[in-house]
């Protein structure tokens, strides 16, 4: 399956594409503010970092998509399907760096128990602390990636899309992280110091979680194994329905089954190959998604031992 | 619909961000009640120069409160202020020197050089102390001082 996308889920792409438009417009307006705002904060100097990571995934789902959609060449016999799963890594990657560097961070500031100085700022001539711009920025910071990262996630179920679901979790780390920071800035407001690292900490676990779970996703996609459920580490129902009902259909055969990108790549080997199959006929699970099941090839006697 | 109750809360939420931030080791307080503030001068051969003289007369004034001034070398009176035995550090310092992330440095009241290093005569406060830092902060740069 290359170079055409399968006419089921040409509206749901489009959407995501519009999606991860929006996502780059809305992140660099609040990229903007947060660096209005941020002053000499180092902890809105991580924050800014963390908004602009969370571009990331939007960034490499646009790329991956526009490759999706490119025909097989000499050089890329295959197509250029696994673009997606190099992009899935890629995402995957970023919300662990995320993760990691918010839990860094926290621990960071707790052990050396630095006091956070959020300093005042002369605007229009008046004298206004800086922690209640942050504020402001921060719960603008919020809005945005809530909204969006709710949308993201049917279409990311739909289309079994593991960036576009990356891309939904950024955006779940991006508010988290934002309301943190609120939680934070008032903390050092009424002079606990530790608020805002403890605040961090707190939502670094569930980040960084997401990113490792992503992170194993990605490698066992990479590593042509079993077809994972969508942000899941445990197979995928319908991948093991699929490898059933192919077995059922070829009885002593070996079935494997992998992922290139939203596609199921089946290989069913110790059995002579068939003349002509009907990929949608073996499709065990909702018909509606069969576009997932993409290619059949057969490993004749003789030749399966590996 | 009685907007009475609404403006109150709200007007009660307004007094009690005016009293926001605090310093979480209470230096303004502390200032206020013992009216007194302690501050580190560091030594030079010309004397403090007269920003800081007319900042420390200015911080006095804001806090009814009179400094205790000592001098000594930037290095041990910038420790101290880490330690938190005083609450102002004041002198020449260099603008990028490695205090200035140890520290909080406020509005500089005037710049200088020592050879090729850029110098800023300002005054230091220990870091996170909110509430002092925006008082020092506002007589800074009622004096001109520059971020």
């Amino acid at each position: 399956m290359s170079g055409a996308v399968p006419d089921a889920i040409e509206a749901d792409l489009a959407k995501a594409r519009r999606l991860a438009w929006w996502t780059l417009a809305w992140m660099s307006s609040i990229l903007v503010v947060m660096w209005l705002a941020m002053g000499s904060s180092q902890a809105m100097k991580t924050a800014f970092v963390e908004d602009l990571l969370s571009m990331v995934p939007a960034i490499v789902l646009l790329i991956a998509m526009r490759f999706e959609r490119k025909s097989p060449t000499r050089k890329f016999a295959f197509g250029f399907d696994r673009m997606h799963s190099l992009a899935f890594l890629v995402s995957a990657v970023a919300l662990t760096i995320m993760g990691a560097t918010l839990l860094f961070e926290a621990v960071h500031t707790l052990v050396k128990a630095e006091h956070v100085t959020v300093p005042p700022v002369a605007i229009l001539g008046h004298h206004v602390w800086l922690g209640w711009l942050m504020i402001a920025a921060l719960l603008y910071s919020v809005v945005p990636p809530f909204i969006l990262g709710r949308m993201k996630l049917p279409i990311a179920r739909r289309l079994h899309d593991e960036v576009l679901h990356t891309d939904a979790l950024m955006q779940k780390a991006d508010w988290m992280t934002g309301l943190a920071g609120v939680a934070g800035v008032l903390g050092i407001a009424f002079g606990f110091w530790w608020a805002d690292a403890v605040a961090a900490g707190i939502i670094s676990f569930s980040i960084l979680a997401d990113g490792i779970t992503a992170l194993r996703i990605s490698a066992a996609e990479l590593a042509d194994g079993t077809p994972r459920a969508l942000g899941k580490a445990e197979v995928a129902e319908d991948a093991a329905a699929l490898i059933a009902a192919l077995e059922a259909r070829w009885p002593g055969a070996e079935v494997r089954l992998r992922e290139s990108g939203r596609y199921l790549l089946a290989q069913v080997r110790g059995v002579p190959g068939a003349e002509s199959v009907d990929l949608k006929s073996l499709w065990p699970g909702d018909p509606e998604r069969s576009w997932r099941f993409a290619e059949l090839a057969f490993v004749p006697p003789g030749n399966a031992e590996r | 619909m009685n907007s009475k109750p609404a403006f109150l809360i709200a007007l009660a939420a307004v007094a009690a961000c005016s009293d926001l931030p605090k310093d979480p080791d209470g230096t303004l307080k502390r200032v206020e009640r013992e009216r007194q503030f302690r501050v580190g001068i560091v030594e030079s051969r010309a004397g403090p120069p007269a920003p800081l003289r007319a900042l420390i007369a200015r911080v006095a004034a804001a806090t009814g409160a009179r400094p205790a001034i000592e001098r000594d070398a930037a290095e041990r009176l910038l420790i101290r202020l880490e330690d938190g035995t005083l609450d102002l550090v004041l002198g020449e310092f260099e603008r990028e020197g490695p205090w200035t992330m140890r520290v909080h440095m406020l509005p500089a009241l005037a710049r200088g050089r020592a050879g090729s290093r850029e110098t800023v005569v300002a005054a230091a406060a220990a870091h996170g102390e909110n509430r002092w830092i925006m008082l020092v902060d506002r007589e800074a740069r009622e004096l001109g001082g520059e971020p």
